[in-house]
């Protein structure tokens, strides 16, 4: 990973973390006083990398991970604000990135049940069992379906 | 897996994500955190 990519990844979560979504290449591209092309190649080689996954469009940022771009079933309330997860996994992790403190909601995928998380000072309180489908060993043959 | 279990999974596997000099954790170091969550055997074997 070059420094630039750096930027552009660091750039990414800071979109995340500050407003809940992806910067596009041209909101990057301002806040790095970069161009569109370079950041374009800068997200496609992070894309290689698994550091980021694109939209198959190859121009704009549909994971990073634990975040969503896009609308999930897996919503994180913290605070009043909120993100998209792309999994229970990472709905969780972005909990605790912001200091293990806040809900979850999301559905059964095998009931459509409601499910709710929430989560006080890193303690978990909700009841469920997750289940992992795909061996570790290949959760990146087909990341949006793991 | 618990709800408590994947919390504490998550909070290790991303702790770092969201820094700017993040560097992905090698294959060992992977395996022993899944380890530290008890997740052990073929399926969480990443080799």
């Amino acid at each position: 990973m070059t420094e630039f990519e750096r930027d552009v990844r660091a750039a990414v979560y800071h979109g995340f973390r500050e407003k809940g979504w992806s910067p596009s290449v041209a909101e990057l591209a301002a806040m790095l006083g970069a161009s569109d092309a370079e950041v374009g190649a800068a997200l496609r080689r992070l894309g290689e990398e698994h550091a980021l996954v694109l939209q198959p469009d190859g121009e704009s940022v549909r994971m990073a991970h634990p975040f969503s771009a896009v609308p999930t079933d897996t919503l994180v309330t913290i605070g009043g604000r909120q993100w998209f997860g792309n999994c229970v996994w990472d709905g969780l992790a972005i909990v605790s990135l912001f200091g293990g403190t806040g809900r979850l909601d999301m559905h059964s995928p095998a009931t459509g049940a409601s499910i709710v998380f929430d989560v006080t000072n890193g303690v978990v309180n909700g009841d469920g069992v997750a289940h992992f489908l795909v061996p570790a060993a290949r959760f990146w043959d087909d990341i949006a379906f793991t | 897996m618990s709800p408590q279990a994947l919390y504490d999974l998550g909070r290790d596997w991303y702790r770092t994500r969201m820094e700017r000099g993040w560097r992905r954790a090698g294959v060992e170091q992977t395996q022993q955190m899944f380890r530290r969550c008890g997740l052990d055997g073929p399926f969480w074997s990443l080799t």
